[in-house]
């Protein structure tokens, strides 16, 4: 789209047209070129419109245009439309920034800011913290953070999404020689949760924890998930997928609830206790899980320690406490899941950071547990989120053997096949597999493939299918159905030909008509053209009507 | 490359709601290379509570996108008798199709895969400016904006306030 105008990429002076769209409905464009900073472009509308650049809010693809980034920076491009909004003004007058709405005026969130300092000591937590919950270390650094990074930064959340989103501050904080002596050395950090009497206490009722504290490995193998940025990240990403998936059913949020009613409760009521106390340096998880604590409670689950745990932030301010962030929430609840749920699983996989063998495990069970019903199986891989997380989980090679040994029907299709079994412990072959373009590839050569032979009315297998075996037709609908996940909603193929095409492409129709097609004349020429393959004839329709 | 159907229809929205956006709320990828996954940020509508913030939700669409709905979720702290506390977004056009379990809702408020990124979102404008306390996501918020009117507008106010801040 306007290739053409997009000469300041080579001669950097040049401007292009982007249009501003405000929050009362009027239009205008502006001339900007693309290398220069929100700042300077807030400049520039501020000449055509009478809002000032401190007051304004740009708004462009889901995200807020900050002042020092560059208008590229946000992918933006000529004649996209940018929305702008009368804000208020900027946080140097934070506290005038009352909102004109009813609800706003009693409290001054900056008075309580100093409060949340007290994570300075929690220095010791960090690595602790990172320790309990295993493959949620960044709860625990997110914390060390703030502690680390003193009073600069006000909001929790924001730490921890500045921490995740520069890999380099986290690299930095695990090489500080502190912490990685403290990660060296599990003693250490034993010592120090054995120390608190609160901590014992729980330990003692609740053995799972203590098998987690008791396991150096386990431990070390934590922080050096937590060391590696893309790990972390990804390990955060899997969470909160296993989290929704398990939320998602019914009894699953039950079960996560009761997790955290047995587990996460005793064990806050504890460290806020001691927070409460006041003497930090006798807990260093007080200040760190108090402010956590101070999330969990805000999640709703309706458990007595809200009060105990708001209270922590306490003092005369209103409670400051972030935003809920959602990875977090998520994040403990894995950790509970963790720890009661599946230790064997987790122990059979040494060799994987402990987070994610522990994290995904939930997810895993249900999978093989529905696996004999191909068709939920199909279901559950069609959702992006299982989706993703079999990919995270294929690309170990050490995964997929496992899930290999722990499945039987998988196991006994790889063993009457000696090539598929080779293939699938080839890292190369899956870390091919893992790439989305492949599957995709895979799944519409399998589609086209299956397309003809139902028009040939041929009931034999394929000699060939993408991967090169001839798997036998279980083996082969499985394969799909793996990989069916990546592709789209229609695996439906038919089987007779000599029907009319109406009949022929049933299904196909009706998902063309339920994605707004109606032209059904049209809808069967383009699928007749394209051998019933729905993509490709929506990108004929979409061709044809569209651009 | 060729591509699912969903992502298709998808990109096409993508591209028309980067040129001719809807008043209300801006539209994008998380991740340029994930269609799948929209950041939507949601300017609180005017003459409601929720004036003057600014809502960030991630957009999660299943690769049988349009067949089945996307969810929806705050990763703003937002109070509303419609989102969890967790910030998904419970309005029946998200729920799956075909008739509700509960009885509450009919087949036809429920998704369909007419619904687009932009009348999705514009749904949950029209929530945010009139939640519907009947079958509510976020108890405690659904009783105090029928009882306890005032306290619910301080904690909207508050949140509004918080996703200034975020700037």
């Amino acid at each position: 789209m306007g290739a053409g105008d997009e000469v300041s990429e080579s001669s950097g002076g040049e401007g292009v047209k982007v249009n501003i769209r405000c929050s009362n409905g009027t239009k205008f464009s502006v001339d900007i070129d693309l290398e220069s900073s929100v700042e300077t472009f807030k400049a520039a509308l501020a000449e055509k419109c009478e809002v000032p650049p401190q007051q304004q809010r740009l708004i462009y693809k889901g995200r807020i245009l900050k002042d020092d980034q560059t208008l590229k920076s946000y992918g933006l491009e000529a004649d996209h439309t940018v929305h702008l909004v009368r804000g208020f003004a900027p946080a140097a007058s934070t506290n005038n920034a009352a909102p004109t709405n009813s609800g706003g005026s009693t409290t001054t969130p900056n008075s309580t800011r100093p409060v949340s300092t007290n994570e300075g000591d929690a220095l010791g937590g960090a690595g602790l913290g990172a320790s309990l919950f295993p493959g949620l270390g960044i709860n625990g650094l997110g914390g060390s953070g703030g502690g680390l990074f003193g009073a600069g930064l006000p909001e929790f959340e924001q730490v921890q999404q500045q921490l995740t989103r520069n890999p380099n501050i986290m690299r930095e904080i695990m090489n500080m020689p502190v912490v990685q002596n403290l990660m060296n050395n599990p003693e250490i950090m034993r010592n120090l949760i054995m120390n608190n009497p609160q901590m014992r206490e729980i330990i003692d009722r609740n053995p799972e924890l203590a098998h987690i504290l008791n396991d150096p490995s386990t431990l070390r193998q934590t922080l050096e998930a937590a060391r590696n940025p893309e790990l972390m990240r990804e390990m955060m990403r899997n969470t909160d997928r296993a989290m929704s998936n398990i939320e998602s059913s019914p009894e699953g949020f039950n079960m996560l609830r009761r997790m955290y009613e047995t587990v996460q409760e005793p064990f806050l009521n504890a460290t806020s206790m001691a927070g409460n106390a006041g003497n930090d340096n006798s807990n260093p998880f007080a200040a760190l899980l108090g402010t956590q604590g101070g999330n969990q409670a805000r999640e709703g689950l309706n458990n007595p320690s809200t009060t105990t745990s708001d209270s922590t932030t306490g003092s005369p301010a209103p409670n400051t406490n972030p935003l809920p962030n959602p990875w977090m929430a998520a994040g403990t609840g894995g950790a509970q899941t963790n720890t009661t749920r599946s230790s064997s699983l987790g122990d059979a996989r040494p060799q994987t950071p402990a987070g994610i063998a522990g994290l995904s495990s939930p997810g895993f069970e249900d999978i093989f547990g529905t696996m004999q019903d191909t068709n939920s199986l199909n279901q559950m891989l069609q959702n992006p989120a299982v989706t993703q997380m079999m990919q995270s989980l294929l690309s170990n090679p050490q995964y997929m053997n496992q899930i290999l040994g722990l499945n039987p029907q998988l196991r006994s299709m790889v063993d009457s096949n000696s090539q598929l079994r080779e293939m699938i412990q080839n890292p190369e072959f899956l870390r091919q597999l893992t790439n989305p373009e492949t599957m995709q590839q895979m799944v519409t050569l399998q589609q086209f493939l299956l397309t003809q032979l139902g028009r040939a009315q041929s009931t034999q297998q394929p000699g060939q299918t993408g991967g090169g075996t001839g798997t036998p037709n279980m083996g082969l609908e499985m394969l799909m159905n793996m990989f069916g996940g990546l592709g789209a909603g229609s695996l439906a193929v038919p089987n007779r030909s000599d029907v009319p095409p109406e009949q022929l492409y049933a299904t196909q129709l009706s998902q063309l008509q339920e994605m707004g097609f109606f032209d059904t004349q049209e809808n069967i020429r383009a699928l007749i053209a394209t051998a019933g393959n729905v993509h490709a004839a929506v990108e004929r329709l979409l061709g044809n009507s569209g651009q | 490359m060729a591509a699912s159907q969903a992502s298709l229809l998808l990109q096409k929205q993508l591209k028309d709601l980067c040129k001719n956006p809807v008043a209300g709320f801006s539209a994008g990828l998380v991740d340029e290379t994930n269609i799948f996954e929209w950041s939507v940020t949601i300017i609180g509508p005017p003459d409601t509570l929720y004036e003057g913030g600014f809502f960030n939700a991630i957009m999660s669409f299943p690769s049988n996108y349009p067949n089945s709905p996307p969810t929806v979720k705050f990763t703003t702290e937002i109070w509303h008798p419609n989102v969890y506390p967790d910030g998904r977004v419970c309005i029946s056009i998200l729920h799956p199709p075909g008739d509700d379990p509960n009885g509450y809702e009919l087949a036809s408020e429920r998704w369909m895969p007419v619904h687009t990124v932009e009348s999705i979102v514009l749904s949950i404008i029209s929530m945010l400016s009139s939640p519907n306390d009947e079958s509510p996501a976020n108890v405690e918020a659904a009783k105090e904006w029928r009882d306890r009117r005032d306290d619910f507008k301080k904690k909207v106010g508050r949140c509004v306030r918080r996703s200034q801040e975020m700037l």
